[in-house]
């Protein structure tokens, strides 16, 4: 897809991986198996843990005996206790607790190789081969935290072959050999023994406290309310104890070295972790990639959003079934969506059905821009359902007759979507787009599932390991957590990631001030303190440029020309004094600087690669940029240059704007025609390019096109005549053999052209039958239909795709027809004989029902309180619960891991049902809340006075009637638990109890596996998906019902 | 009979810093129709969800025969509440609407068994339904019934407790205006049967008229007056009071003492009758307003002369309502509007002239804080 540009990336590439080597240098790296060094030292000890140890030596050219005793004394009881023989060439080692378990030998060229293990009658061996130059031996089954002598003797021994069994034959003269002296390490259990404790305590002292308070607040509070507290008091507490405390608990782990590895008992070791952290490399990359991706996805998500609203609220009719093609994929899991994303895109090693339909070469593996592109794009697809809900409830929110209005007074649709639309939906929908923002910089599944964080950047090596274009920082920290069990270094990360979010969860707070369900006119603006901002911005970028250059830092100024950098600080330092004094003349001038900035920090990209040099201050410019457009403009200053320059902008806007004018009254009444044409030529453009042996006659066609286009511009006859462009296309298709793909496209595109094309020829008095109904038809919102219905088809074709291969008999995962040729069941089949995919559909519904069902409890009692009792700190502790909302995922799952650890309740179902339990408490007691709120609260009074229980009232009229909301609340904790896939991950261990996502996930692998299981993983989708649709499609107006106390529950 | 006497002491309540209810201390007689009237916002449904134990105090009492009765949550007080909107458990049919507050009588200590038999349900809902006409509808849903059934349903699941005393919330006012006249006598003939202390709370005037042994006007989380009907109309102890009752609004003229002498602001003439004008100089009040009814206005006849109980106004005509057989006219008297209510058959015009007289004993006197005089 990149064409040219590519190679010269992969040139300068090779030449960035050469500067960094340069740079490097100084890290010596060490190899794992530290062979290298062993050859120099005679022998040394690799690696002590905590129940075994790792010892290298190399062996001389000439030497005159055929093995090695081991020997190992424990030095606290003075006994020797092991001794094992190793043989070189065909003789044996003999160790009777089978304590050496692991032999490595490297031949004469450095190549390692891991010796098979014998056993002979009498005793097991190793046998290496006479080439043989360093061995390294693992020996295990040692005690924990004991000192240990060990002792290496050469000797002569031999295998005596009797009656099928081998007897080692040992001579009694041996000469020594090395001897080392070590103590093992604590176990990890025994390290941790004291944070066991530690988290036990903490847990019943944040349980005393807890109720303490609440009892306090409870006892201050008018006794009618007592009994809200305790509905309230469950979900609470369950909050405090699964959300708060990991959180807390993160926070002080990141000033540790806790280490779930080495056997150390974790010790405060204050800043460490975080110096480790800004000496890695790999941190300002993963940054970068993260800030780039909720840039896009958001942006893209909110227009997209936007459109499809406007679009299902104002232009189509039977708005059910587009609700229903709307939230259809909501109900396939996202890890399917995703992985199914990844099939129809890479595919296997990028032989896919998306490279065969648009003749492309996409491979996710090495284009590090396209990798990310298409991440984002899944991204934005995945959550599409979700925040066009959004936006359509705020569209549902404005008043029908001010459209009507709008519509009467003659009012454009721009002008009406810009001047009533917009403002009237930005104070609903800005606190749910921050919280999109939240979700978005945290976001895991894409990254981790979709790429794996591949392609990896050579840059972006340390000694942890690679990181790859799309890691982003949550998977980042995963890593970090997951396979290095650096838990403090990771939960140093995520303290980093904490922070950032609650920056986005301020300006929540500040934005939604108890986030009103409909447009409050607010105060007038006060004048915004532009005074100082933009100068401390203007001072922070020029230090920051200063302090970059220095040190050589490639994130923050330009990279490729460090002078310019200074130069530009000192004019951001210039400019902050300047505009402390005049603010408002030098705005003019500081626009210009900061555009020019913009276009220095965007030149960079075509030198280098994003993620090696990167400006951050693009995004404190954007900021500058808004902050100046806000300035009241006033009359210019005195100084001349300052006049002379504002005049020369002036006059060149009007000299364009009479140009423009000029032209307008040249061409024709644009319309739609006009827009689906150039559609059309920039499709073609796009496809040209794309295949790079672009056919001749197909450039022919791009340049008619264009001419076309350009000359029904100008004449209204001419336009009549763009219908013959149609045919050409088909034309220069038919033998271009262009990819499937496109022709779908330009398809796709010729319907709709000529479809408008006779609307426009058919929108005169009406003849005959046959034009009347024609000409009916035709005025149906066709063009909204088709952009609806293309983009939920887009979504469906990964889907297709996977039930194609589900299927099919063979491994493939390209399609070649639309049914597959034969179809078969025989991955079912293998599914339920091979995988016994039926316990991992138990083990899912058993946390998913014990989940939903523990969360529901909570939730609903808590929602009631919240309906019905106006106690005290009540609006507080809701906007608290929100809070807590935003803090989830990676950014505790660590804390969360270790408490679980620590408590024993790791690989069990009890420790995963706690985990996704109070994930949608906050969602749910805002869904119930608004559900219950419409309720008429005289219900449940009367039924009070009668004499009833609270909870007796609660389950006699309160439940039954909230049973939509509550249906939805349950729903959607069963689907997280039943999708959930990080922490389920994370947590369970041994495969036996593997929930779906996991199972499914482990049938496909990660990008880079060699044999992913297609046929399986497809047909384990599909089962998977088919009842949740059924179900969704069946209880649909349940679920919608239940859904509205989404829009309702407007007020926290 | 079991009669409840329910007196408030002192009770506050507070809404964040808006003052719902001050100091109101009351006492509502046993075995009669108490109506509580004031405006939206007075505080009358406050009074009464204070009462029910749907709501806390912020201080103050509620007792019940002497025992306070102030903590006791809304469950143990054995109140009845009629709402505004007729919460009838739309999940349940009629029959099962009816039959819920005898299920829910439950006794025992830690084991809780139901009061009525099954058998003893039935024949209560049989009675009620009998004496509410509603057996045709028994096993319709809620939402399938009229306004004033759903009402009659809503009154009679609260009969069918036998509770100490019963609230009413504005009962009536989501009803349409024939069917709330049926509805009033039949709450009367209701309280003739059962003779249990009722408050009501409405604040439609006719109604409070209508129903009322007892009105309590509140104006403004204070009790503004406490007396029969009668006496709220031809005694009200406030320009409030005298403004609230009555079917048109009272007219008011403004009042200042000079010189031992009663002058109109409007016009600073000394038009009064002596009458009028020696009770207030005997009240050494400076200021104040004068208020008359517009049904006790008359016009001016040239053959009945006017003695010293009598003054007269000259108005001009500026607006005519005619409902049916009433004609409402609004006067202008040097800028000052006076409603006049009259049933002659004699046509007005706009911008007539018109002369009225009001007697002395229709005025009421207030003085600058709005009391009467």
């Amino acid at each position: 897809m990149q064409g040219k540009k590519k190679n010269i990336i992969l040139r300068i590439s090779v030449l960035l991986i050469l500067i960094t080597l340069c740079l490097s240098v100084s890290e010596n790296e060490q190899t794992k198996l530290g062979l290298a060094t062993a050859q120099e030292t005679n022998h040394r000890i690799v690696e002590i843990g905590d129940r075994f140890v790792i010892l290298n030596w190399t062996i001389q050219e000439n030497y005159s005996f055929s093995g090695f005793r081991i020997e190992i004394y424990d030095s606290s009881l003075n006994l020797s206790q092991t001794w094992s023989i190793i043989q070189i060439n065909q003789t044996t080692s003999l160790d009777y607790f089978d304590q050496v378990n692991l032999v490595n030998y490297t031949d004469s060229y450095g190549e390692i190789f891991t010796s098979q293990k014998e056993v002979s009658i009498n005793f097991t061996y190793f046998i290496v081969p006479t080439s043989t130059k360093t061995i390294q031996v693992k020996i295990n089954g040692l005690k924990t935290s004991t000192p240990y002598h060990i002792q290496i003797y050469s000797t002569n021994s031999s295998i005596v072959i009797n009656n099928e069994h081998s007897i080692l034959l040992v001579e009694e003269e041996e000469s020594f050999w090395i001897t080392e002296e070590f103590t093992t390490l604590l176990s990890v259990d025994e390290a941790l023994k004291y944070s066991r404790t530690a988290t036990t305590i903490t847990i019943l002292a944040i349980i005393l406290i807890f109720i303490i308070i609440f009892v306090i607040i409870a006892k201050m509070d008018v006794p009618f309310n007592r009994v809200a507290y305790v509905f309230i008091f469950p979900a609470l507490f369950a909050l405090v104890l699964l959300e708060v405390y990991p959180m807390l608990y993160g926070i002080v782990l990141s000033f540790t070295s806790y280490n779930l590895r080495r056997g150390e008992v974790p010790q405060f070791n204050w800043l460490e972790n975080y110096i480790h952290i800004t000496n890695n490399p790999q941190l300002p990359i993963a940054f970068t990639t993260t800030l780039v991706w909720s840039t896009i996805i958001i942006f893209l998500k909110i227009l997209l959003g936007f459109a499809l609203a406007y679009i299902i609220h104002y232009k189509v009719k039977r708005k059910k079934v587009w609700y229903l093609l709307l939230y259809l994929p909501w109900v396939i899991p996202t890890y399917i969506k995703i992985l199914s994303w990844r099939t129809f895109i890479q595919g296997s090693g990028g032989e896919s059905l998306f490279n065969m339909l648009f003749g492309t070469n996409v491979n996710l593996i090495n284009q590090p821009y396209v990798a990310l592109l298409l991440a984002c794009f899944v991204e934005v697809w995945d959550s599409i359902p979700l925040i066009t809900t959004l936006f359509l409830g705020g569209l549902s929110s404005i008043p029908k007759e001010l459209n009507d209005i709008a519509k009467v007074d003659q009012i454009s649709e721009r002008t009406s979507i810009r001047k009533i639309i917009i403002p009237l939906i930005k104070p609903i929908i800005l606190p749910a787009i921050i919280l999109e923002i939240i979700k978005t910089f945290g976001s895991f599944n894409v990254a981790f599932l979709f790429t794996s964080g591949y392609p990896l950047l050579p840059y972006g090596t340390n000694e942890a390991g690679i990181i790859g274009a799309t890691d982003l920082f949550s998977t980042f920290t995963f890593y970090m957590f997951y396979q290095r069990r650096d838990v403090g270094i990771a939960a140093a990360y995520s303290t980093i990631m904490s922070i950032l979010t609650l920056f986005f969860v301020l300006v929540w707070i500040k934005m939604s001030k108890g986030t009103e369900s409909s447009f409050q006119p607010s105060e007038p603006k006060k004048k915004r303190n532009y005074k100082i901002t933009i100068p401390t911005f203007l001072i922070v970028q020029a230090i920051g440029y200063i302090i970059s250059g220095v040190i050589g830092f490639r994130y923050f100024g330009y990279h490729w020309n460090p002078v310019l950098t200074y130069i530009m600080a000192s004019l951001f330092a210039m400019f902050g004094i300047l505009f402390i004094w005049k603010p408002n003349q030098s705005s003019t001038v500081l626009k210009l600087l900061l555009a020019l900035d913009l276009i220095f920090s965007l030149t960079q990209f075509f030198l280098f690669q994003m993620w090696f040099a990167f400006n951050w201050n693009i995004f404190i410019v954007a900021v500058e940029f808004f902050i100046i457009a806000n300035i009241p403009r006033k009359k210019i200053g005195s100084h001349f240059v300052l006049k002379n320059l504002q005049r020369l902008v002036q006059d060149s806007r009007k000299i364009a704007i009479k140009t423009f004018q000029w032209v307008d009254t040249k061409i024709t009444d644009l319309n739609i025609i006009h827009l689906i044409l150039v559609v059309q030529a920039s499709v073609l453009l796009i496809s040209n390019l794309i295949l790079e042996s672009g056919f001749w006659l197909m450039w022919i066609i791009f340049g008619l096109a264009i001419l076309i286009i350009f000359s029904s511009i100008f004449s209204q006859t001419l336009t009549k005549f763009s219908v013959f462009l149609q045919p050409i296309i088909w034309i220069g298709l038919g033998f271009g053999w262009e990819p499937i793909g496109w022709k779908f496209i330009h398809a796709l595109l010729s319907i709709v052209f000529v479809i408008n094309y006779l609307q426009k020829q058919l929108n005169k008095p009406k003849r005959n039958k046959f034009v009347r109904r024609a000409s009916s038809i035709l005025s149906l919102p066709i063009n909204s239909s088709v952009v609806l219905l293309s983009i939920s088809l887009i979504a469906f074709i990964p889907i297709w795709n996977i039930f194609w291969i589900a299927f099919s008999p063979s491994n493939t995962v390209v399609p070649t027809s639309i049914f597959p040729s034969n179809p078969t069941l025989n991955n079912f089949e293998l599914l339920f004989t091979q995988e016994n995919i039926l316990l991992h559909f138990g083990n899912s519904l058993i946390i998913s029902l014990g989940s939903a069902t523990f969360c529901i409890l909570l939730t609903v009692l808590a929602a009631y309180a919240f309906s019905r009792y106006r106690f005290k700190v009540k609006k507080q502790l809701m906007v608290g619960v929100f809070i807590m909302k935003m803090f989830t995922g990676i950014l505790t799952l660590i804390p969360f891991y270790l408490i679980m650890f620590n408590l024993g309740l790791i690989d069990t179902y009890i420790g995963v049902i706690l985990a996704y339990s109070t994930h949608t408490i906050p969602l749910g007691l805002w869904l119930i809340k608004g559900y219950m709120d419409s309720i008429p609260k005289e219900l449940d009074e009367s039924a009070l006075l009668m004499g009833n229980s609270t909870l007796r009232v609660l389950r006699k009229i309160v439940f039954p009637l909230a049973g939509p909301a509550i249906a939805v609340a349950f729903l959607l904790n069963f689907l997280t638990a039943w999708n959930g896939f990080l922490l389920a991950f994370v947590l369970l261990q041994s495969p036996l109890k593997y929930t779906l996502p996991i199972k499914l996930y482990t049938l496909l692998g990660s990008i880079e596996t060699g044999s992913p299981e297609w046929g399986m993983f497809a047909a384990a989708s599909v089962l998977v998906m088919i009842p949740m649709i059924i179900m969704f499609i069946l209880l649909r107006n349940y679920l919608l019902k239940g859904a509205d106390g989404f829009l309702r529950g407007g007020d926290v | 009979m079991y009669k409840l006497n329910i007196e408030i002491k002192k009770l506050t309540m507070k809404y964040g810093k808006k003052i719902a209810l001050k100091d109101a201390s009351l006492v509502f007689p046993e075995g009669k129709i108490t109506i509580i009237l004031g405006p939206s916002g007075s505080g009358k449904t406050t009074i009464l969800r204070l009462i029910a134990g749907l709501l806390y105090p912020t201080s103050g009492y509620v007792l019940f025969n002497d025992l306070n009765v102030t903590d006791k949550p809304a469950n143990k007080r054995n109140v009845a509440m009629v709402f505004q909107n007729y919460p009838l458990f739309p999940h349940m049919t009629v029959i099962e609407n009816l039959r819920f507050p005898l299920e829910s009588k439950k006794e025992g200590k830690l084991f809780r068994f139901n009061v009525y038999s099954r058998e003893e349900i039935e024949k209560k809902v049989n009675e009620i339904s009998t004496l509410l006409h509603i057996e045709e509808h028994k096993d319709k849903y809620p939402s399938q019934l009229s306004g004033g059934e759903k009402q009659r349903v809503a009154i009679g699941r609260e009969l069918i407790r036998d509770p100490n005393v019963f609230l009413f919330d504005e009962p009536l006012s989501n009803i349409d205006a024939r069917l709330r006249y049926e509805m009033r006598m039949w709450i009367r003939k209701l309280h003739e049967l059962l003779n249990k202390t009722m408050i009501y709370v409405t604040h439609d005037q006719s109604e409070a008229m209508a129903l009322g042994d007892m009105i309590v006007l509140l104006d403004d989380g204070k009790i503004a007056q406490v007396g029969s009907p009668d006496e709220l109309y031809y005694d009200p102890s406030s320009k409030f009071v005298a403004q609230f009752i009555g079917n048109y609004p009272m007219n008011f003229l403004s009042f200042i003492v000079e010189m031992n002498k009663c002058k109109l602001v409007v016009d600073k003439e000394e038009i009064l009758s002596e009458k009028v004008s020696k009770h207030i100089l005997s009240k050494s009040i400076e200021n104040g307003t004068l208020g008359f009814r517009a049904e006790t206005i008359r016009e001016f006849d040239q053959k009945k002369p006017i003695d010293n109980d009598m003054f007269k106004l000259e108005c001009n005509v500026e607006d005519v309502e005619k409902v049916l057989d009433q004609q409402i006219l609004t006067l202008n008297y040097r800028g000052e509007q006076i409603f006049y209510v009259t049933k002659t058959k004699k046509r007005f015009s706009k911008k007539d002239s018109i002369s009225i007289i009001v007697r002395s004993d229709d005025i009421y006197i207030f003085n600058e804080k709005h009391e009467r005089v």
